[in-house]
């Protein structure tokens, strides 16, 4: 490759690389106006090296400089395009999971490589790890192209309507919110542009350094329009941190406060008979996870399912603590983003007594400690506030007295046994297991369903295997919550949020057993 | 990383795959986000796996 690319593909403002390691140890820090990796992250198999490859990008691109990644669409895997299909159709691939992609040229296969599945939120999470903030995505279509755009396809046989592209992304396009920018040099933010296409080959990935002088003026206005008119395709991801769903009339956002990391295996029990030799390598792994919060904005009510502080409930001494990582903004400043300020919050359904789901529900201001969200009516589950180690650890000066006692002692607290309706259309629902007291708040408007699960799920893999859970759990009972819910589920075909799990996503009966498909 | 690129007529055979829908949704949305429309000079870092074919056309492209 790299000789094809030195012999034909020479120019004097070119020059080829070889990167040894994803190390660009030949280019200084913050040295570079731009970077792009077209057709790269798909090729590497581990999140380790994802990590590090992307943080090199970062180190080497000046402050505010903007960064493009392109890569084989992650959702698209099993649809045939006009000349390559990328992995088997009805095949749910698991992160860093490899797939073939097989090239076709007048519809015969004529070569197949293979890829490594990473979900957006992936992606996402390593990006933002390594520094880079305010992504957006765009996910163009031949149907956002102008007629004159699309005469190139005029020989393909049949109508474009036809073709898969028309109407299915084979490309995402994560982007910064502004609509129009100015050319390299004036004073762009450190944007990150995430670029979604179809799958090249596998190379060794080669370095292009490529000065570039350009006159041509037409391009730069050409650059406003076109982003205008790609950004009306816009995925509902608003930053990396917070994407919101509608549910009928409301409207769900999942506001990430932080990632924790941590090998599932550690805490995860398989009983005897049910271990699976290809997860478990897979289970070993260390992997990272958000924290998520959920807000519910509907036209009469406010509502916010956990609230978590991310550095209170992850100190240094937590074994979930990641030196060096640099978390998003707090859920307050997440929520005014989105337009929601602290008193705006009429509800505060806790869904269990677990210290990252209510770190956030206080906080010191002239030296007090105060609700964070003081119109707030708090919602605890009656047995985790009962349970003996919560009632000796109220003292003001501890993490629940904090937190909790001081929401008790202000009368917000509303202590909760079965199932209660906040208001018409959300419902808390008991999910004991995870704890004694564990809920979940079931969303349902105008024939949509959604479910906020707190911690009834940890990762994918325990939907898949409701018998698989967390060591602390109670086994019984939390396999009759998680079966209540996932029947319920798969009747209403519900989408499913966990605080844990990046993806919203539903449960999927199939032949060979229960099913987690991201939305 | 893969290997695949140790087999000989991979990258012979990656130099004349067709691309039709790669220019169209791909590379001008690029540009397009990077705005390298500029009448300064800029270095840009094109880190990727491929035959050079592409980088090639931005300069072309670009009039550099």
């Amino acid at each position: 490759m790299i000789n094809i690319a030195q012999v034909r593909h020479a120019h004097h403002h070119i020059t080829y690389h070889v990167i040894e390691k994803n190390t660009l140890h030949f280019i200084p820090d913050q040295s570079l106006d731009a970077a792009i990796a077209l057709f790269v992250l798909i090729n590497v198999s581990s999140q380790q090296r994802l990590l590090h490859l992307l943080g090199e990008v970062f180190r080497v691109l000046k402050p505010q400089a903007p960064f493009v990644v392109l890569d084989a669409h992650p959702d698209a895997l099993g649809k045939r395009f006009l000349d390559y299909q990328g992995g088997e159709p009805d095949k749910h691939y698991q992160p860093g999971e490899r797939y073939p992609v097989q090239f076709f040229h007048s519809n015969r296969p004529i070569l197949q490589v293979y890829n490594y599945y990473w979900p957006k939120e992936v992606y996402l999470s390593l990006l933002s790890t390594v520094g880079f903030s305010q992504i957006e995505i765009i996910e163009p279509t031949l149907q956002d192209l102008r007629e004159e755009e699309l005469v190139t396809l005029t020989s393909v046989p049949g109508s474009l309507q036809t073709l898969a592209e028309w109407d299915t992304p084979p490309i995402s396009f994560f982007e910064r919110s502004s609509t129009c920018r100015d050319a390299i040099g004036a004073g762009w933010e450190n944007s990150l542009s995430y670029f979604l296409d179809r799958t090249c080959c596998k190379i060794p990935p080669q370095l292009l350094q490529c000065k570039v002088n350009s006159h041509n003026n037409d391009i730069s206005i050409f650059l406003c329009g076109r982003l205008e008119r790609s950004l009306a395709r816009k995925a509902s991801i608003m930053s990396h941190h917070t994407h919101t769903v509608k549910v009928g009339i409301a409207t769900v956002s999942v506001i990430n406060v932080g990632d924790i990391e941590f090998r599932l295996s550690d805490d995860l029990v398989v009983p005897e008979g049910e271990q699976d030799p290809a997860l478990a390598a897979q289970l070993e792994q260390p992997a990272r996870f958000p924290t998520q919060c959920f807000h519910i904005a509907l036209p009469d009510a406010s509502i916010l399912v956990d609230a978590c502080n991310y550095t209170r409930s992850f100190p240094p001494s937590s074994p979930y603590f990641l030196p060096g990582y640099q978390p998003p903004s707090d859920l307050v400043t997440q929520l005014g983003e989105q337009g929601v300020q602290p008193e705006d919050i009429t509800h505060l359904v806790i869904t269990h007594a677990h210290f990252d789901h209510y770190s956030g529900i206080t906080t010191e201001r002239d030296g007090q400690i105060v609700p964070c969200f003081p119109q707030a009516r708090c919602f605890l589950g009656r047995a985790d506030w009962e349970q003996s180690q919560m009632q000796q650890s109220l003292d003001t000066h501890s993490r629940d007295g904090s937190t909790l006692g001081v929401v008790y002692q202000m009368g917000l607290l509303e202590l909760v046994e079965g199932e209660r309706e906040l208001i018409p259309g959300i419902h808390i629902i008991p999910a004991p297991g995870e704890s004694a007291g564990h809920q979940i708040v079931r969303v349902h408007s105008q024939g949509q369903t959604l479910y906020c699960l707190g911690d009834l799920f940890h990762d994918p893999v325990e939907a898949e295997h409701p018998t698989w859970m967390a060591s602390w759990a109670e086994f019984d009972t939390n396999v009759r919550s998680r079966q209540m819910l996932i029947q319920a589920a798969l009747d209403e075909q519900a989408m499913l949020a966990a605080a844990h799990i990046a993806s919203i996503g539903r449960v999927e009966s199939t032949a060979s057993g229960l099913k987690w498909k991201p939305l | 990383m893969s290997n695949d690129y140790l087999q000989p007529d991979i990258a012979s055979v990656y130099e004349q795959l067709p691309r039709l829908i790669e220019p169209l949704l791909g590379y001008p949305f690029v540009f397009r986000a990077l705005g390298l429309a500029t009448n300064s000079s800029a270095h840009l870092l094109d880190y990727r796996c491929g035959t050079g074919n592409s980088p090639r056309s931005y300069v072309t492209r670009l009039r550099i």
